[in-house]
């Protein structure tokens, strides 16, 4: 994992996120909404995901001409939080999504096209789901090329850590 | 009532992607009450690593917003029939506001949408509502807005 330094105000200019391939799904998802993930720093994670003719869901979406569903891109930045989180606090964290505060489409993705997504998050030390779960605000600049595809704003719950299933535990 | 073949001819999405089961109630132009039940055979629950944990096979945010927002696009295609006119393009969703999720949802739970239709404008439509299983709330939208396009203009641009 490349962790990008900003130290005293200096910028270095990284080469970029060095991106890890991923395979398997961490939980249900109409689509695999993650690629490749780059977790840049505790804060910072980025995942790419490339839209493709016969993901699940997109030949009813539709029958004519396809277009990817703009929903489907929370499920990328729901993705890229829980690999971050769990880069931090251990594989067996979950998130779950807590509040969509604002999510604005710009661009329509089609088949071939390379969503990535920057999601920048921050903990929210007062605050609490009200079932004493964590809360972590999310700022998701999604992007298309050169092209601007969504801007999500979000929060997630952190949740307590679950015993796997099958493991004996009550 | 809307029935199960009409509803098909009414919105453009198709399986597996058509998330509504069926129309409860029906106000127009403003209200519908629709029910979706989630099973562990739909496609999301596929592929999913053994030893997986039960929050693992919450329903998916954006099918659960998809099939909350199908019920607003019944309403919406059934407005515009009644005006003789027909359903042109696709229908995507432009921008949502302040949506909350209150608690995940399982395979085995019926989902009851509620939408309203706030406002018509054009080719697109603000729209509110709750989703509930049982009595229990467990999403609440305070404001999205799906557009109506042409499949050959798929911009959000109005």
């Amino acid at each position: 994992m490349t962790v990008t330094q900003r130290a005293g105000g200096g910028t270095t200019t990284p080469a970029g996120p060095a991106f890890t391939p991923v395979t398997g799904r961490l939980r249900a998802t109409p689509i695999d909404p993650v690629d490749e993930v780059a977790v840049v720093s505790e804060t910072e994670v980025v995942v790419r995901k490339t839209v493709r003719e016969d993901d699940p869901y997109l030949e009813g979406h539709y029958p004519e001409f396809t277009v990817y569903p703009g929903a489907f891109i929370i499920e990328s930045v729901f993705d890229a939080v829980l690999r971050l989180v769990r880069a931090h606090r251990g594989e067996r964290t979950f998130v779950e999504p807590a509040e969509i505060s604002s999510v604005r489409f710009t661009t329509a993705l089609r088949p071939g096209d390379t969503l990535q997504v920057r999601c920048v998050c921050q903990a929210s030390d007062d605050e609490t789901s009200g079932n004493g779960a964590d809360l972590l605000r999310v700022v998701a600049h999604c992007t298309n090329g050169e092209a601007k595809a969504a801007l999500v704003k979000m929060a997630f719950r952190v949740l307590p850590t679950e015993e796997p299933t099958g493991s004996g535990a009550a | 009532m809307i029935d199960y073949a009409e509803l098909r001819e009414l919105i453009p999405h198709a399986h597996p992607i058509l998330l509504v089961d069926k129309v409860l109630d029906i106000s127009p132009p403003d209200r519908i009450t629709t029910a979706k039940t989630v099973t562990g055979s739909e496609p999301c629950y596929a592929g999913i690593a053994p030893g997986a944990p039960t929050r693992a096979f919450a329903y998916p945010p954006a099918l659960l917003m998809e099939s909350w927002g199908q019920g607003g696009a019944l309403l919406w295609m059934r407005h515009v029939r009644s005006q003789a006119r027909e359903r042109n393009g696709g229908l995507i969703l432009a921008a949502a506001r302040d949506m909350e999720f209150r608690r995940p949802v399982y395979p085995g739970d019926t989902l009851r949408h509620e939408v309203r239709i706030d406002q018509f404008v054009g080719d697109n439509v603000i729209m509110s509502g709750e989703s509930y299983v049982d009595d229990e709330l467990v999403s609440k939208v305070d404001y999205a807005i799906p557009v109506m396009r042409p499949s050959d203009e798929l911009t959000w641009a109005s």
